[in-house]
């Protein structure tokens, strides 16, 4: 597998080594990473949860959805660079951490299941979208979001302590 | 393995859980002050009440600050002597003296039921000094580490 080459490419590159040596820039991007998380992950646990049927059940689904979509989206777009730009900067200490390959697992298994949510039971929203408590297949989407960003934060947060 | 050893590995991994439920407590603690703030500017939830749309959020919104505090209290007793010298931890002790008494004063009686009638620039600018002063608290928090 040439994983471990790529890995080695990034981390010899100028870009990196200049990122991972900044004096301001990879604090500045550390944080807005962190931070973000409020807007990301913080909003989506919101929708997550109406899902699950635990909160708002007097709320539509999509009256929870739709205002928060647009900051739940810049959330994600600013941790997802930032996150990528901290990947950039150190590659191969990524690639000896644990942590990092349970977080990578755990954003793609989010990312199925964002997936599937969308491209199988929100298709019929129409029929469950003002129910209390959603149908099984929706509060599960809900749930397994909710646990995999527990896991996601986790992982990131113990991959930053150990590096 | 020597008894310090595990000692010292032990607490290594304890502090490194504790940043964790940290982490937690803050994404859960700030995201619900986000909604808060979002319905006090009438962008979510426009259908609901501010006063129970704020009833609704707190078992969650409290919950997230007593994680963030009771965890964020450990690791302060663990780096004392480091953080007395620290700038960062300076601006975020400031920060925090004012978010708390704000959070539970002016937030909160803009968020009663009888406070309905406040005009909306009240409850707009409330919101945002409040979001302004947790992500405060939050920014200078995770600058400790970098002075």
């Amino acid at each position: 597998m040439p994983i471990h080459a790529i890995f080695e490419y990034i981390d010899a590159t100028r870009s990196s080594t200049a990122l991972r040596e900044s004096l301001y820039v990879f604090p500045i991007v550390e944080g807005l990473h962190v931070v973000s998380l409020a807007l990301s992950v913080g909003l989506v646990i919101w929708f997550d949860l109406r899902l699950a049927g635990w909160i708002l059940k007097d709320q539509p689904v999509s009256v929870v959805f739709r205002p928060l979509r647009p900051f739940v989206l810049t959330g994600f777009a600013i941790t997802f660079v930032t996150g990528s730009l901290l990947f950039w900067s150190l590659a191969m200490r990524c690639y000896g951490s644990p942590f990092f390959w349970a977080k990578a697992l755990m954003l793609v298994l989010a990312g199925i299941n964002i997936a599937v949510y969308h491209l199988t039971i929100e298709r019929r929203q129409g029929e469950w979208n003002a129910a209390p408590i959603p149908p099984r297949q929706a509060r599960i989407a809900g749930l397994v979001s909710l646990t995999l960003w527990v896991g996601i934060i986790a992982a990131g947060r113990m991959m930053a302590y150990f590096l | 393995m020597t008894g310090l050893g595990h000692a010292i590995r032990e607490s290594k991994w304890t502090f490194a859980l504790a940043e964790v439920f940290h982490l937690f407590g803050i994404t859960l603690f700030l995201g619900t002050i986000l909604v808060l703030a979002l319905r006090l500017f009438d962008v979510v939830l426009r259908e609901k009440g501010v006063a129970e749309t704020a009833r609704e959020l707190m078992p969650w919104s409290m919950s997230g600050l007593f994680l963030t505090l009771v965890t964020g209290a450990l690791l302060f007793t663990s780096e004392a002597v480091k953080c007395w010298g620290n700038v960062a931890f300076h601006y975020k002790a400031l920060f925090l003296l004012l978010a708390l008494p704000f959070q539970f004063t002016a937030l909160r009686s803009v968020t009663r039921a009888d406070r309905q009638g406040l005009p909306p620039i009240v409850r707009k600018l409330t919101a945002l000094v409040a979001v302004l002063l947790w992500f405060g608290v939050a920014v200078f928090g995770r600058a400790i580490f970098f002075f």
